[in-house]
C-alpha cells in the first residue's frame, strides 16, 4: 500500500494553485488528504501532480454574510465542530462535523475536500444538500456558484471541472427557532454511515409544522433532499414521521450494494429519517 | 521519480532529507529519522497507530506526505517522556495496565495527550468517543479509559 | 492462594516502559544493512489457472533486484505436507508458492525483491500474469455439491475432513424421546487482525551457512523445525528470533509461504530480505477463522433434562490447510457438553475446502462451543417456557460429582461452574433484571438477558493431543540460571505477544527461587537462547510455561539452599529459605537473616567450586521439562443485558458481567487484562466483524474501513467478578486462561439478543448481529404479525 509516483507543488495561494492547475494535465488538489491519501495508498487514484492547498490561508475561515455562513474550503472539520460562530449560527453543521471520523481526521480534513470528494455517506455533503448551500468554484478562467443539489452528481462525482477549485460554501442560516436533527447508523463509531438523515423543522404557535426539510445520505449515490412539503400543517409525532419516511424512501432510487440490499437500505434510511425528525421536533421552539 | 529536499522538524531536531514526494510521513519518520515508535497498522487512516502531532494537533502520519511537512513541527511518542520521566498519561497507562502488546499505544498517547489539554475533566462517554479513532486489539479499551481518567485527575491536581 | 510471596501479586509490568516511550523493538523496527524488500503479487481471481507469468518489464525497473515465481521457489524450498495419521482427515500439500493454479483472491503468485517497498509495488504493476479463471467455490454447501470444482485437485472432493462419533445408546434415546429441541448456529468468518501485521527479516550468513530469521512468531522452536526442514537445512543452521510482537491471537504460529520465500531468497541472493505485510494482505491473505455452522438436537424430558445431544458441525476451511482440517471443529465437538450431565452424545464434523483464504486457530479456536451449548439450553427453556437459569441448574454437574469424566472422555476437575453461575446472576441481580425485562416487554421494548457458562479447555497436554487424534505435544521446557553476580536469567520456549510474560513468568521464577521478581530477566523468543518449547497457544502460557519455570526455580532453590546449608554448617535445608535474595534460617518458628546472600552462594557455585557439597556440580543452572495434565480447565459465567432498538436494529449493551475461576492468577492485573481483552474480541466478532466474500470469491473486506473492529464506543464496560480456586494438580494451582472470554462473549451476547427478540417470535442464529441483520429479522417478524 504505497502510492504510485507523483510530483508535488506547494501552492502559495489560490491564484498560484489555479495557475499551476491550468498548466497541468493530470493534477489533483490536495487539502486534508484524509480521502485522497488513502486512495493514493491503495493506488485507486494516481494523479501525476499534487497541488497542495494547505498554505492557502485565504481559503480558510468562517465569515458571516447576508446569505448565511460563508465557509472557506480549507476550513477543517475540527474548526467547524468547535467554532463558536458555527455552533451558534448553524449548530447542525457543527454537530455534523463533530461526528466525522475521529479527532485526527477532523483536525486535517476540510470542507472543500469533503464536498469535492462527494462520498454519498459523508456528513457535510448531506448538510449542504439539506440546507441548499451554495458552493463557490473557481478556475483560472473564472468563478461560478452552484447549489449543492446540482453539485453532487453521483458517488465521488460532482459538477466540478477537474481544474476548478472549491473556494468556499455558503450555508444559509437556520430560521430562528428551527429544530434540527441528525441521525446516522454506523457499523462502528467514526465509520461512514450505512444510512443517515438530517432534518430541520419549524413549528407554528399551535405546534404544527410550518416548514420541514429532510435529506438522506448513504443510501443513494449522492445525498438526496426529500420533498417535505406534505408535512406542512401536520403535528409532529411518531406516526406522522414513520408514514412520511416510508413514503419518502419509497420514492427514492435505491440499489443493492455489497452486504446490504435495497430493502435494507430503504428500511434503515426510513429509520434514520424518523430519528432525525424526532430530534428536530424536540429542538424546535414554537413561534410566538 | 525525482527526489526533493525537505527538512523535517521532529521533536525539536531537524532532519535534512531528500525524498520522493510520494514518501509517506510515517515511513520517513520511521526509516529516515529512526523514530520507530511511529507504528504502522493500516495505511488507511483507520487504526490510529501512526498518529503524531503536527503543530500540536494529532494527525495520521500515514495520510501525509513527508514533503508537506517543511516548516511544521512534528512530535512523536519519543518526545513525550521528558527527561526520562513518563508523562501523567504514560504513567497512568502503566498503572492501569492500559497496554498489552503496546503496538497501538504510541498513537493513542499522542491523540490523548493533545485531547486532554482541551478536555481536562472528561467523562467516560467523552473519553470513549475520543479513543474511537484508535483500534486496540488487546485490551478491550477499559483499562485505557481508566488510564485517561486517571491522567486527567493527576493533571488537574497538579494544575 | 495464600502462602505465595510473588505469585498472585498485582505487579505492574516490567515491559511497559519501552512500549510507552516508543522504544519497543517490533519486527519492522529491526534495521538490516543492504536489505531488500519483498513484495508479493497476488491473484485477483478466486480460482484460476496460471498460464504464464511475464515479469520482464518489472525486472528492468531500476531498483528491482529480482522477480521469482512459484516454479523458482519450488527449486529452493520444499512443500508443506499436512498428513497426520488421523482417521477421516485427507492429506494435503502446499507448494512454497502456487505454480499452476491460484485458489483464492490474494494467493501469492510472484515475489519481487527491490530496494524499497515503493519500487517493489511499482514493479508488481508491471508483471503480466495470464490467468484462466475457473469457477469458484464460495460456501460449504457449494463445496459439497457433486458438480463442485475441486479446490485441491489432488483430493477426490472438497470434503477435507469428516469425523463422527456416537455413544451406543444415542440413536435409541432420540428415537424414544418425547421432545426434541433443534437449534441452528451460524458463525461468521472473521480474522485475527493484530494491529501489527505479519512480516519477517531473513539474514543469511554465507560464511557460516547460517540463517537468522526474525519473525514475530508465537512458537519459535516448532517454527524453526519447520523452516529448517523446508529449506533443507539442519536445525543448527537456523536461528529464529521473535522480537516484540504487536498482537498475534493465533495468526502468528504457522510458517507462511511469504516467510518461507523470504528465507529462501535471502539464501539465494545472499542479501537480507524483509517483508512487511500491509493491511490489505493481512485481511485478504493471512489467515481467517470461525466460519462454521452447527445444528444441535437435544432430546429432553418434561422438566428439560437433556437425555441426549447431537451436534452437526460444518466448517468452511478456505483454500489451504496450514493446520490439519479437523483441528478446530474437532475440539468444538469434544468440548460442547461442557459442565452438563450428558450421557448420550453424537457429533458429526465436516470440513470443506473453498476458494477463500485458509482458516486457522484464532484466540479461542473452539469459540463456538459455549454458544452452541448455551444456546441449546436457551432453546430448551423457551420450548418449556422455563427460566434459562433453572434449565442450566437442572442439567449442570454438582461439585460432588467431580472429577467428572465427560462423554467425550474429558476429565473435568477443580472447576466451579455452579459457583460462577450463581455468582454472575447475583452480581447482576437476576430477578430484578427479569423484572425489568417484563416491564419493558409490556411497553414493546426489546430487552434481553443472555447467560453463557464457559468451561475453557486450557493448556492441552500431550495426552490430549494423543487421545484427540490431533498432532502436537503439550510439554514445556525451561532453564533457570543464577549468574555469578546473583542475576537471574530464565528462559522458556514460549513467546509473548502482549500477555506480559516478562512480568508474570518472572513472578513464577521469583516464587520458586525466593527473589524479587524485578531481578528476574526472562529470555524468550530466541531459539539459540531459550530451550526447545511448544510456544504460546491454547492458553498454555501460565500452566505449562509458568509451571515449568516454577518447578525449575524450586529445583534451583534447593541447590542454593544445599550450598548455603553447608556454608552454615547445617544438615537440613528444610530450615533454610531464600527471601528477597537473602538466605534466611528458621529459628524457633521465626525466619531470621543469615550472613549469606544469593550472590554469596552464586560466587561459591561458580568461582569456588571446591567448597561445594560433595556431588554437587559447579554453577547454578537448572534445566527442566514439564508435562502438564491432559487438560486443565478454567470456567466462567458471562451475563449480558441488552436492549435492541426495534426500529434501527442497534444493540445497546447495558451490562456485561463475567464471574470467572481461572485458578491461581500469577498476576491478577494481567489476568483481568486478558479477560477483558478476550471479551472485547468476542463482542467485536459478534457485533461488527465480518470477512465478506461475494459469489465470485472476491473479498470485500480488505481494509479497516470495510472490516470493522469494534472501538471503545461499542465495547461496554465489563464487570469482572473474580472467583478463583486453585487447580490441585498443577504447580502453584494455575489453570491457564485467556480464550474463555471470547467464548463467553459470543454466547452471552448472542443469547441476550436472541432473548430480546423472543416476543417477536424470531431467532438470532447467525452472526454478526449487525443492525442490518437484525432489522432484516425484525422486518420479517413484523410483516408476519401485521394484520
Ligand atoms: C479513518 C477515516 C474516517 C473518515 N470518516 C469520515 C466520515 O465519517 N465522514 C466523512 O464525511 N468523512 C470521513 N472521512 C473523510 C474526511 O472527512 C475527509 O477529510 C474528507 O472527505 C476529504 O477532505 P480532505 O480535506 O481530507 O480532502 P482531500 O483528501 O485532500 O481531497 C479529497 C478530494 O477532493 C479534492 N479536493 C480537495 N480539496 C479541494 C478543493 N478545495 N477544491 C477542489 N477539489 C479539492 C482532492 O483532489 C481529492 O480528489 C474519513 C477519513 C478517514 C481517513
Ligand atoms: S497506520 Fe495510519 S492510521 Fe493506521
Ligand atoms: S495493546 Fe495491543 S493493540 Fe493495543
Amino acid at each position: 500500500m504505497k502510492p504510485a509516483p507523483f510530483a508535488y507543488h506547494r501552492a502559495a495561494d489560490a491564484t498560484d494553485a489555479l495557475a499551476v492547475m491550468a498548466g497541468a494535465s493530470d493534477a489533483a488538489f490536495l487539502s486534508g488528504g484524509q480521502s485522497l491519501a488513502p486512495m493514493l495508498n491503495l493506488r485507486m487514484a494516481r494523479p501525476a501532480l499534487l497541488i497542495d492547498l494547505n498554505d492557502c490561508a485565504e481559503l480558510s475561515g468562517v465569515t458571516l454574510g447576508d446569505g448565511g455562513l460563508r465557509i472557506g474550503a480549507l476550513t477543517r472539520h475540527h474548526h467547524l465542530a468547535t467554532d463558536a460562530t458555527v455552533r451558534s449560527r448553524h449548530p447542525l453543521l457543527a454537530e455534523a462535523a463533530a461526528t466525522i471520523g475521529s479527532d485526527a481526521i477532523r483536525r486535517r480534513g476540510t470542507l472543500g475536500g469533503s464536498l469535492a470528494h462527494a462520498d454519498p455517506a459523508a456528513q457535510l455533503p448531506l448538510i449542504a444538500t439539506l440546507c441548499g448551500a451554495v458552493i463557490a468554484l473557481q478556475s483560472a478562467r473564472g468563478a461560478r456558484m452552484i447549489e449543492a443539489d446540482d453539485f453532487f452528481v453521483s458517488a465521488l462525482e460532482t459538477a466540478r471541472e477537474p481544474n476548478e477549485l472549491v473556494v468556499a460554501a455558503t450555508f444559509p442560516d437556520l430560521a430562528p427557532a428551527t429544530g434540527w436533527g441528525l441521525a446516522q447508523l454506523c457499523k462502528v463509531a467514526g465509520d461512514f454511515a450505512v444510512a443517515s438523515a438530517a432534518a430541520t423543522l419549524a413549528l407554528d404557535g399551535a405546534g404544527a409544522i410550518v416548514d420541514a426539510r429532510l435529506a438522506v445520505g448513504a443510501v443513494c449515490d449522492r445525498p438526496m433532499a426529500l420533498d417535505a412539503a406534505g408535512l406542512r400543517g401536520a403535528r409532529p409525532g411518531p406516526d406522522v414521521f414513520e408514514d412520511f419516511a416510508m413514503a419518502a424512501v419509497g420514492a427514492l432510487d435505491i440499489a443493492d450494494a455489497p452486504g446490504i440490499d435495497a430493502d435494507d437500505r430503504r428500511d434503515l434510511a426510513a429509520a434514520m429519517i424518523v430519528e432525525a425528525m424526532t430530534r428536530a421536533a424536540a429542538r424546535a421552539g414554537r413561534a410566538a | 521519480m525525482k527526489r526533493v529536499p525537505v527538512t523535517l522538524d521532529v521533536n525539536g531536531e531537524s532532519h535534512a532529507l531528500s525524498l520522493e514526494p510520494r514518501r509517506l510521513l510515517s515511513d520517513a519518520l520511521r526509516e529516515e529519522c529512526g523514530l520507530t515508535g511511529v507504528h504502522v497498522g493500516c495505511e488507511n487512516g483507520v487504526c490510529g497507530a501512526c498518529t503524531v502531532l503536527i503543530d500540536g494537533a494529532p494527525a495520521r502520519a500515514c495520510l501525509i506526505f513527508a514533503v508537506q511537512m517543511q516548516g511544521h513541527a512534528i512530535a512523536t511518542i519519543e518526545s513525550v517522556a521528558r527527561g526520562g520521566a513518563l508523562s501523567p498519561l504514560q504513567q497512568a497507562l502503566h498503572e492501569e495496565h492500559g497496554l498489552q502488546c503496546g503496538f497501538c499505544t504510541p498513537g493513542l498517547v499522542m491523540t490523548m495527550e493533545a485531547w486532554l489539554k482541551d478536555n481536562p475533566d472528561p467523562d467516560e462517554t467523552a473519553i470513549r468517543a475520543a479513543l474511537s479513532g484508535h483500534l486496540c486489539r488487546c485490551t478491550g479499551y477499559q483499562s485505557i479509559v481508566a488510564a485517561v481518567k486517571r491522567a486527567a485527575r493527576i493533571a488537574r491536581e497538579r494544575a | 492462594m495464600s502462602g505465595f510471596s510473588s505469585i498472585g501479586k498485582r505487579l505492574l509490568r516490567f515491559e511497559d516502559r519501552r512500549f510507552l516511550t516508543g522504544q519497543g523493538a517490533y519486527l519492522d523496527d529491526i534495521v538490516a544493512p543492504r536489505c531488500l524488500h519483498a513484495h508479493f503479487l497476488r491473484s485477483p481471481h478466486a480460482h484460476a489457472r496460471i498460464r504464464a507469468i511475464d515479469a520482464r518489464e518489472a525486472a528492468w525497473l531500476p531498483g528491482v533486484r529480482g522477480v521469482y515465481r512459484g516454479a523458482d521457489l519450488a527449486a529452493m524450498a520444499k512443500p508443506l505436507r499436512m498428513a497426520p495419521p488421523i482417521e477421516g482427515l485427507k492429506p494435503t500439500e502446499i507448494a512454497p508458492l502456487p505454480v499452476d493454479k491460484v485458489r483464492f483472491q490474494g494467493d501469492p503468485v510472484a515475489v519481487i525483491l527491490a530496494d524499497d517497498r515503493y519500487i517493489a509495488e511499482d514493479a508488481a504493476e508491471l508483471i503480466a500474469v495470464d490467468y484462466e479463471p475457473l469457477p469458484a467455490v464460495t460456501s460449504f454447501a457449494e463445496a459439497l455439491s457433486p458438480s463442485a470444482p475441486k479446490v485441491d485437485e489432488t483430493l477426490d472432493d472438497n470434503l477435507v475432513a469428516h469425523q463422527s462419533f456416537a455413544t451406543p445408546g444415542c440413536a435409541r434415546v432420540f428415537a424414544e424421546a418425547r421432545r426434541i429441541v433443534t437449534r441452528r448456529f451460524v458463525q461468521n468468518r472473521v480474522t485475527h487482525a493484530p494491529i501489527e501485521t505479519r512480516g519477517c527479516l531473513a539474514i543469511w550468513d554465507e560464511g557460516r551457512q547460517h540463517l537468522t530469521f526474525h519473525v514475530g512468531n508465537q512458537a519459535p522452536h516448532p517454527y524453526r523445525t519447520q523452516l529448517a526442514a523446508r529449506l533443507g537445512l539442519s536445525e543448527s543452521q537456523v536461528t529464529v528470533i521473535a522480537p516484540d510482537i504487536g498482537g498475534a491471537f493465533g495468526q502468528k504460529i504457522a510458517l507462511y509461504r511469504e516467510e518461507l520465500a523470504c528465507a529462501a531468497l535471502a539464501r539465494a541472493t545472499r542479501r537480507p530480505v524483509r517483508w512487511r505485510e500491509d493491511r490489505m494482505e493481512n485481511l485478504a491473505a493471512a489467515s481467517h477463522a470461525r466460519e462454521d455452522a452447527c445444528v444441535t438436537r437435544a432430546a429432553i424430558d418434561a422438566q428439560g433434562r437433556i437425555l441426549a445431544l447431537d451436534v452437526a458441525i460444518e466448517e468452511d476451511f478456505g483454500a489451504y490447510c496450514f493446520f490439519p482440517g479437523n483441528y478446530l471443529a474437532r475440539v468444538v465437538a469434544l468440548m460442547t457438553p461442557g459442565p452438563y450431565r450428558i450421557r448420550d452424545y453424537a457429533y458429526d464434523v465436516r470440513v470443506a475446502l473453498t476458494n477463500k483464504c485458509g482458516a486457522g486457530p484464532m484466540r479461542a479456536p473452539m469459540s463456538m462451543t459455549s454458544w452452541i451449548m448455551e444456546g441449546t439450553l436457551d432453546a430448551i427453556a423457551a420450548e418449556l417456557d422455563a427460566d434459562p437459569a433453572d434449565i442450566r441448574r437442572l442439567n449442570m454437574i454438582e461439585a460432588r460429582e467431580l472429577p467428572y469424566v465427560t462423554v467425550t472422555d474429558q476429565r473435568l476437575e477443580d472447576i466451579t461452574p455452579r459457583e460462577t453461575l450463581e455468582g454472575a446472576l447475583a452480581h447482576l441481580d437476576y430477578a430484578a433484571a427479569r423484572a425489568r425485562q417484563r416491564a419493558d416487554r409490556a411497553r414493546g421494548i426489546l430487552r434481553g438477558l443472555g447467560i453463557c457458562v464457559v468451561v475453557e479447555s486450557t493448556t492441552y497436554g500431550s495426552a490430549f493431543y494423543k487421545s484427540a487424534g490431533i498432532p502436537g505435544s503439550g510439554h514445556e521446557t525451561a532453564v533457570v540460571k543464577v549468574e555469578p553476580s546473583g542475576a537471574v536469567n530464565a528462559a522458556v520456549g514460549l513467546m509473548a505477544s502482549g500477555q506480559g510474560y516478562e512480568t508474570a513468568l518472572a513472578q513464577a521464577v521469583a516464587e520458586g527461587l525466593g527473589v524479587d521478581p524485578a531481578t528476574v530477566r526472562l529470555q524468550i523468543g530466541n531459539t539459540d537462547v531459550a530451550p526447545y518449547g511448544m510456544g504460546s497457544r491454547g492458553a498454555r502460557g501460565a500452566t505449562a510455561g509458568g509451571g515449568v519455570l516454577y518447578l525449575a526455580s524450586q529445583a534451583l532453590g534447593e541447590k542454593i539452599r544445599t550450598i548455603a546449608a553447608r556454608e552454615l554448617g547445617l544438615n537440613d535445608i528444610g530450615e533454610l529459605r531464600l527471601a528477597a535474595g537473602r538466605i534466611e534460617r528458621r529459628l524457633a518458628g521465626a525466619w531470621e537473616a543469615t550472613r549469606l546472600s544469593l550472590t554469596d552462594v552464586a560466587r561459591i557455585a561458580y568461582l569456588d567450586p571446591l567448597r561445594l557439597p560433595p556431588g554437587l556440580e559447579p554453577g547454578l543452572e537448572v534445566h527442566k521439562a514439564y508435562e502438564p495434565p491432559a487438560m486443565t480447565f478454567s470456567n466462567a459465567t458471562h451475563v449480558c443485558e441488552v436492549v435492541v432498538d426495534a426500529r434501527s436494529g442497534r444493540i445497546a449493551i447495558e451490562r456485561y458481567i463475567v464471574a470467572e475461576d481461572c485458578g491461581t492468577p500469577l498476576n491478577p492485573m494481567l489476568v483481568e487484562g486478558q479477560q477483558i481483552g478476550a471479551v472485547a474480541m468476542g463482542l467485536s466478532g459478534c457485533l461488527s466483524e465480518h470477512v465478506v466474500y461475494d459469489r465470485d470469491g472476491q473479498n470485500l473486506s480488505t481494509t479497516f474501513a470495510d472490516y470493522h473492529l469494534a472501538t471503545a464506543v461499542e465495547i461496554p464496560h465489563i464487570e469482572i467478578v473474580p472467583m478463583h480456586t486453585p487447580n490441585r494438580s498443577t504447580p502453584a494451582g494455575v489453570k491457564g486462561m485467556s480464550e474463555g472470554g471470547v467464548m463467553g462473549a459470543i454466547g452471552a451476547l448472542a443469547n441476550a439478543v436472541d432473548d430480546a427478540l423472543r416476543p417477536l417470535g424470531i431467532r438470532a442464529e447467525a452472526l454478526p448481529l449487525t443492525p442490518i441483520a437484525l432489522r432484516r429479522l425484525i422486518r420479517t417478524a413484523t410483516r408476519r404479525s401485521a394484520p
